[in-house]
C-alpha cells in the first residue's frame, strides 16, 4: 500500500504503515461503539485518509472503494454511496498529499476534517436518513462536530504514534 | 521515457479511479433487494470478524453502563434504607414521646435539642428557657427515660447536662425497690464511656442483668420512677461491702430527639405509673412466680401432713403443729405481699440505701 520508495527502511516503513492502518480498523470496530452520542470518531476514515496519502491516486481510489463498501454494508439503505464518496475523497487525498499531508499538523487536521465532513455530507445526501433531527442540523451541526472530533483524534494519533502515521516522504 | 512513464501512470490512476467510481455508482443503481443481499454477503464474509469484535465492544459498553446503573440503584437503595431506619427511629421516638405526654398530661415543657458543638457532647442545648418557665435543676426526660438535668437557663434556651456528664448523679433503685444506689456515668474508655454505673448497692441486694433501674425520688431533683437504665452486669470493685452494677442507659445518647422538661410541680407530684409499665410487668411476673411457688409449697406441706397422719403417733402432735405453723403462715402471707408488690409498693428505703449521700447534681432540698 505504500508508495514505491527505494532505500533502506522501506520494508520497515511499509510494516509500520500496515500496522497503523490495521490498528485504526480495529479501533473503528472496538472503540467507536463506546461513543454513544451523535458525535463519533470515524477511525476507519482516518486510516483510509492516512493510507491514501501514501499511495498513488488510482490505488487510493481502490482503497476508498473497498472501505466505502465495508462501511456501506453496515448501512444497506445507502449501499454504494459511501463507496462513491470515499473513492473520490481518497483520490483527492492522494492527489493533494504534497499539499496537505505535510509535517504541519494543523493542515493535516484540516484535511481530515474536510474529508470526513464531505464523506458524511455525501452519505447524508444520498441516504437522506442517517441523522435524526433534520437535514440542516445534520449537515451543519452533527456532521461538522463529528469531523472535528475525528480530526482531533487524527492529530492525537499523529502526535502519539508518529512512526506509524507520519506521511510518506 | 520518464515523461511517458508518468503519463502512463496518470492514465492508470485515472482509469482505476474512473473504474472504481463506475463500480460504486453501479452498485447504487442495483435494485434495493440486490443491494441488501450484497450488503448482507459483505457482512457475513469480510465484515463478520469485525462485526463480532464490534458486538463484543457493544456488550462491554452495555455492561459498563449497566454496572453504573446497578451502582446508582444500589446507592439509592442504601440511602433509602438509611433514611427509612432514621424515619422509623424518629417515628418510634415521637410515638413514645406522645405516649409519655399523654400519660404526663401536664406539668412538662416540650423542647427540641439544638445540635451540640464539638467538645460539648455531654450537654444538651434546649430550645426552651426562662420564658417557658424553665429553672435550673429540672429533670429532662424522653419517652425512653431520664436524659439529664437543666443546669443553666437563658431567656430562650437552656443547657442541660446529659447523664453521661461527669457531674451527673441520681439516686436510683431497682424497679422492685430491692436495691438502692447512686447512678453516675461509667467513666470508661471508648464505647463504655456511654454507659452508666450504679454504685453503693447493698451487698445483699443483688440484681440480675436486665433489671430496670429507676429514679428513687430521694434528693428531690428527680421524681421517683423515671427509668434510668437496665443492668448489664455487676462490676468488680474493691468495695466488698457494696455492689456496683453497669447499666445500659434508658435514653441512648444518639437517639435523643425532642425532650420534655418536667416542671417543678410535676417533679414534686411524682411520675409514678408514667414509665413503669415495664417495671410493673416485671413485678407482676415475679408475683405470679411467687404465687406459683406458694401453691407448690402448700401442696408439698399437705402431702407431708398426710404422711404424718398416716404414720400415726410417731411424732408428737405439738411438734407437728410447730413444724407446720410457721410455714403455713409464711405461705399465706406471701400472696398478699406479692399483691402489694404488683400494685404500688410503699416507698421504703432499706437501711443500706445511700440516702445520706448527696449527688453533685442533686438540687438541695428547701
Amino acid at each position: 500500500m505504500t508508495r514505491p520508495l527505494r532505500g533502506p527502511g522501506v520494508v520497515v516503513r511499509q510494516m509500520q504503515a500496515w500496522t497503523g492502518f490495521s490498528l485504526l480498523v480495529l479501533a473503528h470496530f472496538l472503540i467507536r461503539p463506546f461513543f454513544t452520542g451523535r458525535i463519533t470518531v470515524e477511525f476507519l476514515l482516518i486510516g483510509v485518509l492516512f493510507a491514501a496519502a501514501r499511495v498513488r491516486p488510482g490505488v487510493a481510489a481502490g482503497i476508498g472503494l473497498v472501505a466505502g463498501l465495508l462501511l456501506d454494508a453496515q448501512v444497506p439503505e445507502s449501499f454504494g454511496s459511501g463507496a462513491v464518496g470515499l473513492t473520490l475523497i481518497c483520490h483527492g487525498a492522494s492527489r493533494l498529499r504534497a499539499v496537505f499531508f505535510s509535517d504541519a499538523l494543523a493542515i493535516t487536521g484540516g484535511f481530515v476534517f474536510l474529508g470526513t465532513w464531505l464523506f458524511l455530507i455525501g452519505r447524508l445526501l444520498v441516504s437522506g436518513g442517517l441523522f435524526a433531527g433534520g437535514m440542516a442540523a445534520a449537515l451543519l451541526v452533527w456532521a461538522p462536530l463529528t469531523a472535528v472530533v475525528t480530526a482531533g483524534a487524527a492529530l492525537l494519533l499523529l502526535v502519539l504514534f508518529r512512526p506509524l502515521y507520519r506521511p510518506a516522504a | 521515457m520518464a515523461r511517458g512513464s508518468s503519463r502512463s501512470d496518470r492514465r492508470f490512476d485515472a482509469g482505476l479511479t474512473v473504474g472504481c467510481l463506475l463500480v460504486a455508482m453501479g452498485l447504487m443503481l442495483f435494485p434495493q433487494g440486490t443491494r441488501m443481499r450484497m450488503a448482507q454477503w459483505v457482512r457475513d464474509s469480510v465484515l463478520a470478524p469485525f462485526l463480532a469484535l464490534e458486538a463484543r465492544a457493544v456488550a462491554a459498553r452495555t455492561a459498563i453502563e449497566g454496572r453504573d446503573r446497578v451502582l446508582a440503584v444500589r446507592g439509592r437503595a442504601v440511602v433509602d434504607s438509611l433514611s427509612a431506619a432514621q424515619l422509623r427511629d424518629e417515628n418510634g421516638q415521637l410515638r413514645r414521646l406522645l405516649g409519655l405526654t399523654a400519660r404526663l398530661q401536664d406539668g412538662f415543657v416540650p423542647a427540641e435539642v439544638l445540635p451540640s458543638q464539638p467538645g460539648n457532647e455531654f450537654r444538651l442545648v434546649l430550645t426552651v428557657g426562662r420564658r417557658e418557665g424553665i429553672t435550673p435543676f429540672l429533670p429532662v426526660v424522653t419517652g425512653g427515660g431520664l436524659v439529664g438535668m437543666i443546669e443553666r437557663v437563658d431567656v430562650r434556651t437552656s443547657e442541660a447536662i446529659l447523664w453521661a456528664h461527669p457531674d451527673f448523679r441520681v439516686s436510683a433503685m431497682s424497679a422492685d425497690e430491692v436495691a438502692f444506689g447512686i447512678v453516675q456515668p461509667h467513666l470508661g474508655t471508648g464505647a463504655q464511656r456511654w454507659l452508666l454505673e450504679m454504685r453503693g448497692v447493698p451487698y445483699r441486694a443483688a440484681m440480675d442483668s436486665g433489671t430496670l433501674v429507676v429514679s428513687s425520688g430521694l434528693g428531690g431533683t428527680y421524681p421517683r420512677g423515671i427509668p434510668i437504665g437496665t443492668v448489664i452486669a455487676e462490676l468488680t470493685t474493691p468495695e466488698k461491702w457494696a455492689r456496683t452494677y453497669l447499666l445500659r442507659p434508658a435514653a441512648l445518647a444518639d437517639a435523643i430527639g425532642p425532650v420534655l422538661v418536667l416542671q417543678p410541680a410535676r417533679a414534686r407530684g411524682g411520675v409514678d405509673g408514667v414509665w413503669t409499665d415495664r417495671a410493673r410487668a416485671d413485678s407482676t411476673a415475679r408475683a405470679a412466680a411467687l404465687a406459683g411457688d406458694s401453691l407448690a409449697r402448700l401442696a408439698a406441706l399437705a402431702e407431708v401432713a398426710a404422711r404424718r397422719r398416716a404414720l400415726g403417733d410417731t411424732l408428737a402432735p405439738g411438734a407437728a403443729g410447730d413444724s407446720l405453723r410457721p410455714s403455713r403462715s409464711d405461705t399465706l402471707d406471701r400472696p398478699a405481699a406479692a399483691g402489694r408488690d404488683s400494685s404500688r409498693p410503699p416507698p421504703t428505703v432499706p437501711p443500706g440505701a445511700p440516702s445520706g449521700r448527696r449527688p453533685a447534681s442533686v438540687r438541695p432540698q428547701p
